[in-house]
C-alpha cells in the first residue's frame, strides 16, 4: 500500500509537471496576431487535408534525411501503437478497437527499442554526431529503457493485468491501491514517470508548424504570381 | 539598466506561430548541412538549433514556471551578446527553413529574433548600427548622396514618363553598388516600349529591407508610406523591381507598414520582361554562344517563389546553354551577401561567395548569371584576387546586350 501511495503521488506530480510545462509553452500560441511578417493563421481545410500525410509520414524529415527518417518513422509509429495498446489499462470498458490492435501493438513494443537503437547508432556514428544534443540522447536513452523494460516484462515476467488495471484505476481517482507485485512493472512505470516531464514540446508544436509550412508553400505560389496585374 | 532589460520577458516580438516554431524544433540538426555560414565557419553557435535553444532558454528564464513563481531571472549579458552576434552572423538565406524537418520559417524567424535584441539595446552590431541614421540622412543605407542615385549611370536614351501605370523601383544596392544590373533593367524596360515611371532620386528612398532584416523597424512606416504615396500619385498600377530583397519587402511587409493592402501590384522584373518576350515586344537577336550558369537568389527563390522566369528569359537568348548548380531553385546556396551580415562578417561573405564561384568554375560555365544586386556586389568582390575566374553578369544586363 505504501509503495502504491508513493507511486500514485509520483505519477500525479510527473503528470502535473508535464501538463504545466506544456501549458506554459502553449499559452503564447494564442497571442493576438498583427506582427510584421505574419502569415495567415486560420485553418484552411484543404491545407489541413494536405498536411495529414505530411505529418503522419514525416515527409519533411524524409526529404531532409531518408536514413534517419526510417528510424524516426518506425519509432513514432510504434510509439503511437504502444500508447493506444496501453489504453486498455486506463479505460473501462475497453473499446473494441483497442482490443483489436493488441496484437499489432504488442509487436510494435518489440520494434520500438530496435528503432531507438537504430536512431542512436545513426546519429552517433554516421550522422554528423557533433550536432546531436545531449538532451536528445537523454530522451532516446529514456525511451529505450522504458521500452526495454516493457519488452522484458512482456516476454519473461508477465505481470497480473488485473492488478495493474486496479492500480491505475485507483491512481486516476487519486485513491491509492496496492502496487502490482512486479518489479519489472514498477521499474517500467517509474521510468515513464521520469521521462514524462521531459517530453519535448514538439509533440504538440511540430504537427502545427508542418501544417503551416504546407500552407505557406501554397501561398508562395500566389504571393507575386497571383492577382490582377498589368 | 541593461540588467533590468534582460529580465523583461523574451519573445514579445514573436508571433504565435513563431512561438510554436521555437517549440517545434526537434534539435535534429538536419538544417545544418544547408547552412552557408556553417559551411565556411563551422561555428555551431550560428546553427539554427543552437540559436533556437539559446532563445528558448531566455524565454524559460523570463517566462517559465520558475520565473512565474519566483520572479524572472536575469539573463547573463555575455550569453545575450554571444547570441546576438550569432543571430546577426546568419545571412537569413532561409536554406535551413527549406530543409527543416518540421517546416520552421527561419527566413522570418531570424529577423524577429534580431528585433528582440535591438529592443534590448544589444543588437545590431558594428556597421549595421549606422543604417537608420544613413537612411534618415540620405534616403539609403550606404549614406550616399541622392544626387548620385541615378545620374552616374542612367542611359540618356531611356525615357521615363511623369505618370504611368508601370513604375520601376531601382533599389539602393543596385543604384549604388550593382550599376550594370539596374542599367540593364532600365535599358530592357525602355526597349519594351511601354511608358514607365520612376520616382526622382531624392524621393526613391530605401524600401526598408536592410532595416527590417536587422530588426530596426523605427523608420519603416515612414519610408513605406512615402514610397507608396509617391507611386500612387504617379498613377502606378504595377510596380516592377529587380532586387529580390526589395521585392520580398514590398510583397510581404509593405502592406503591414502601410496599414492596408497596397494600391498597386508588385512584379519581379523577370516576370514583366518574360511577358514582354512572350508578347513579342522584344526579342533577343544577337547570339551568346556560351554555357552560362544561373544562381537563384535566396530572397527570390525561397523568398517570393520566382525560379522559372529568369531561366525562361535566359533560354530565349540564342546560343545559350544553361547549366545548373547542384543546389538550385528553392534549395539554392546563399551567395554570402544576405541579411546585412556582409556589413560585418566580410570574410564569411567572401568565403561563401567563393563556394558559388568554385562550382561555376568546375562546371566550366562561361558566365555566372546573378539576379540580385547584393550577390552581384559581393560575388564580384569574392572574385577579385581569386585564382578561379568566371565572368559575372546579371540577367537583365545580359539580355539588354542582345536585344
Ligand atoms: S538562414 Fe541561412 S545562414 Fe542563417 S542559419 Fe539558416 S542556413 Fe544558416
Ligand atoms: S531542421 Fe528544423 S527542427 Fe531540425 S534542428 Fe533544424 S530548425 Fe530544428
Amino acid at each position: 500500500m505504501v509503495v502504491g501511495n508513493i507511486l500514485m503521488w509520483a505519477a500525479a506530480l510527473a503528470f502535473a509537471a508535464f501538463a504545466v510545462k506544456m501549458l506554459m509553452h502553449i499559452a503564447p500560441w494564442f497571442r493576438r496576431s498583427g506582427r510584421p511578417g505574419e502569415t495567415h493563421q486560420g485553418l484552411r481545410w484543404r491545407a489541413v487535408i494536405a498536411a495529414v500525410p505530411e505529418i503522419l509520414l514525416l515527409r519533411r524529415l524524409f526529404r531532409a534525411n531518408p536514413v534517419i527518417w526510417l528510424g524516426e518513422w518506425v519509432f513514432h509509429a510504434s510509439l503511437l501503437l504502444v500508447i493506444i495498446r496501453h489504453l486498455k489499462y486506463f479505460l473501462s470498458p475497453v473499446p473494441p478497437f483497442i482490443w483489436a490492435i493488441q496484437r499489432i501493438g504488442g509487436i510494435a513494443g518489440y520494434i520500438m527499442p530496435l528503432s531507438l537503437l537504430y536512431i542512436i547508432i545513426v546519429k552517433a556514428i554516421f550522422n554528423r554526431g557533433r550536432y546531436v544534443f545531449a538532451y536528445n540522447y537523454f530522451l532516446l536513452a529514456g525511451f529505450l529503457l522504458v521500452s526495454a523494460a516493457g519488452v522484458i516484462m512482456r516476454t519473461f515476467f508477465y505481470p497480473d493485468t488485473m492488478q495493474i488495471k486496479d492500480f491505475i484505476a485507483g491512481a486516476l481517482r487519486l485513491h491509492a491501491t496496492a502496487a502490482p507485485d512486479s518489479l519489472p512493472f514498477i521499474s517500467h512505470f517509474c521510468l515513464v514517470l521520469i521521462i514524462l516531464p521531459f517530453l519535448p514540446t514538439h509533440i504538440f508544436a511540430a504537427p502545427l508548424t508542418i501544417y503551416q509550412a504546407g500552407k505557406r508553400d501554397k501561398e508562395l505560389e500566389d504571393l507575386i504570381h497571383g492577382g490582377k496585374q498589368e | 539598466m541593461a540588467e533590468n532589460r534582460n529580465k523583461k520577458m523574451f519573445g514579445g516580438c514573436l508571433s504565435a506561430l513563431q512561438h510554436m516554431e521555437l517549440d517545434a524544433c526537434t534539435q535534429c540538426g538536419e538544417c545544418l548541412k544547408n547552412c552557408p555560414v556553417q559551411e565556411v565557419t563551422g561555428n555551431r553557435q550560428v546553427s539554427p538549433p543552437a540559436k533556437i535553444r539559446a532563445f528558448r532558454d531566455f524565454i524559460k528564464k523570463t517566462r517559465g514556471l520558475k520565473s512565474f513563481v519566483l520572479g524572472a531571472r536575469d539573463v547573463d549579458r555575455g550569453l545575450l551578446e554571444d547570441f546576438t552576434r550569432a543571430v546577426f552572423e546568419c545571412t537569413t538565406c532561409g536554406a535551413c527553413g527549406k530543409a527543416c524537418s518540421v517546416g520552421i520559417y527561419t527566413q522570418r524567424l531570424w529577423p524577429m529574433l534580431r528585433r528582440e535584441m535591438v529592443l534590448r539595446g544589444i543588437g545590431p552590431i558594428e556597421a549595421q548600427r549606422d543604417m537608420p541614421e544613413d537612411v534618415r540622412r540620405t534616403g539609403n543605407p550606404y549614406g550616399k548622396p541622392a544626387a548620385e542615385r541615378f545620374a552616374p549611370w542612367f542611359p540618356a536614351e531611356v525615357k521615363v514618363a511623369e505618370k504611368a501605370e508601370i513604375g520601376y523601383y531601382t533599389g539602393c544596392t543596385g543604384a549604388y553598388d550593382a550599376i550594370p544590373m539596374v542599367k540593364g533593367d532600365v535599358t530592357v524596360l525602355g526597349k519594351i516600349g511601354r511608358p514607365f515611371t520612376m520616382l526622382p532620386p531624392e524621393e526613391e528612398v530605401c524600401c526598408g529591407f536592410p532595416l527590417f532584416v536587422t530588426g530596426q523597424f523605427e523608420l519603416l512606416e515612414g519610408l513605406v508610406k512615402r514610397l507608396v504615396e509617391g507611386y500612387t500619385q504617379r498613377g502606378v498600377k504595377t510596380l516592377v523591381c529587380s532586387c529580390p530583397c526589395c521585392v520580398n519587402m514590398i510583397a510581404r511587409d509593405w502592406p503591414h507598414f502601410y496599414g492596408r493592402k497596397l494600391p498597386f501590384g508588385i512584379r519581379h522584373i523577370s516576370q514583366y520582361v518574360l511577358a514582354a518576350l512572350e508578347e513579342g515586344r522584344i526579342s533577343p537577336t544577337a547570339p551568346v554562344a556560351e554555357s552560362i550558369i544561373y544562381h537563384d537568389p535566396c530572397y527570390l527563390s525561397r523568398g517570393v517563389g520566382i525560379t522559372e522566369e529568369p531561366r525562361a528569359i535566359l533560354k530565349r537568348i540564342p546560343g545559350v546553354q544553361l547549366l545548373e548548380f547542384t543546389r538550385n531553385r528553392a534549395n539554392s546556396r546563399c551567395c554570402g551577401a544576405g541579411g546585412a551580415a556582409r556589413k560585418v562578417f566580410h570574410e564569411n561573405a567572401v568565403a561563401i561567395g567563393r563556394l558559388t564561384i568554385d562550382e561555376a568554375y568546375e562546371k566550366k560555365a562561361g558566365r555566372l548569371v546573378l539576379g540580385c544586386p547584393a550577390c552581384y556586389g559581393k560575388v564580384n568582390e569574392a572574385m577579385s584576387g581569386y585564382e578561379k575566374q568566371v565572368k559575372i553578369v546579371d540577367v537583365m544586363e545580359l539580355l539588354s546586350g542582345v536585344l
